[in-house]
């Protein structure tokens, strides 16, 4: 069964007059450096600022970022993408309960939330359990992700695979299973923990379907619509080709 | 190209990438399914049924039509 042109166009202005009325809004959570702008970036192929040494901004974040539709019917049409972030927490004791109000008042908003934890940051998560705590409400619609997977020792990683090295790999599930533990003892549910590393591309797929499963229903599919990578890019060319079409 | 990946490097990648299909395709029938409330909830019933019915062909079909790739 197939759609004609007519069926198509109504769907497509209910789709656009949706993304309009309340754009697809993800908030990530997770401590300074963690990586969280990097990941919504590779994701979402937008242009939040990264830095490797300092908080981007100490502020509260909670904006609005205008993309496009690239192709197909509806190329061109604005698009907005609502993030709703705090930058620096964890870095400054005495603004950690005004990042939290934060979080309190806008998560409502938001369809899906990613908390981000850092892979080697193993001393801060006692501080993350903390924040886990002032957001409990909220946790049955919070994704785990593991961040900076490839920085995990002893970091083999396989260059030629572009994937983690054996061993890393090993040490990658085990901290996977260690966070998990961790934040389900404060969430009080089953926690799964999605490792994952943007610079490389690695897990990023799991983690998007993650976030799809975890949004209302009726909001499921927005978020596809701003999908901006496939994970065959990330795979050498050279051995995409020998596998050639039967991988 | 040189093609010098051995057979253990290919079954690797294989294993990798049957995993990631299996996650697009949940990611892609999840989408399918949202669509399909959205537009229940927005009172386009015929539309709704006409996507929930749609083959895994045709809703790639339609996403790519509506710039979803």
């Amino acid at each position: 069964m197939a759609l004609n042109r007519q069926q198509e166009a109504r769907i497509v202005k209910a789709i656009l007059d949706e993304v309009h009325r309340k754009p697809p809004t993800i908030a990530v959570i997770g401590l300074s450096g963690s990586g969280k702008s990097s990941v919504i970036n590779r994701l979402f192929r937008t242009t939040l600022p990264v830095s490797h040494t300092s908080a981007c901004t100490k502020d509260f974040l909670y904006s609005d970022i205008g993309l496009e539709i690239r192709n197909g019917v509806a190329a061109g049409q604005p698009v907005s993408l609502r993030v709703i972030d705090c930058p620096g927490l964890g870095e400054d004791v005495t603004l950690e309960s005004g990042y939290l109000e934060h979080y309190q008042k806008h998560l409502p908003e938001a369809d899906v939330i990613l908390y981000v934890t850092a892979a080697r940051n193993r001393g801060a998560v006692a501080l993350e359990q903390m924040h886990l705590r002032h957001l409990l409400q909220y946790v049955d619609r919070m994704v785990f992700g593991l961040s900076q997977a490839d920085l995990v020792e002893p970091r083999d990683w396989n260059v030629r695979l572009n994937r983690p090295g054996e061993l890393q790999m090993k040490y990658i599930e085990e901290i996977c299973e260690d966070r998990a533990a961790r934040f389900a003892t404060v969430a009080g549910r089953q926690v799964r923990c999605l490792p994952f590393a943007s610079s490389q591309g690695f897990g990023l797929q799991s983690l998007f379907t993650a976030l799809i499963l975890n949004c209302p229903p009726e909001r499921a599919w927005i978020f596809e619509s701003l999908k901006a990578f496939d994970f065959r890019q990330f795979i050498p060319a050279a051995a995409l080709l020998q596998l050639g079409d039967c991988p | 190209m040189a093609q010098d990946y051995t057979d253990a490097e290919l079954a690797e990648l294989r294993a990798a990438i049957r995993e990631e299909v299996r996650s697009e395709l949940q990611a892609s029938q999840r989408s399918q399914n949202g669509l399909v409330a959205f537009l229940r909830a927005v009172g386009l019933q015929v539309l709704a049924r006409l996507v929930a019915n749609l083959s895994y062909a045709a809703w790639q079909k339609f996403k790519k039509l509506i710039g979803w790739t």
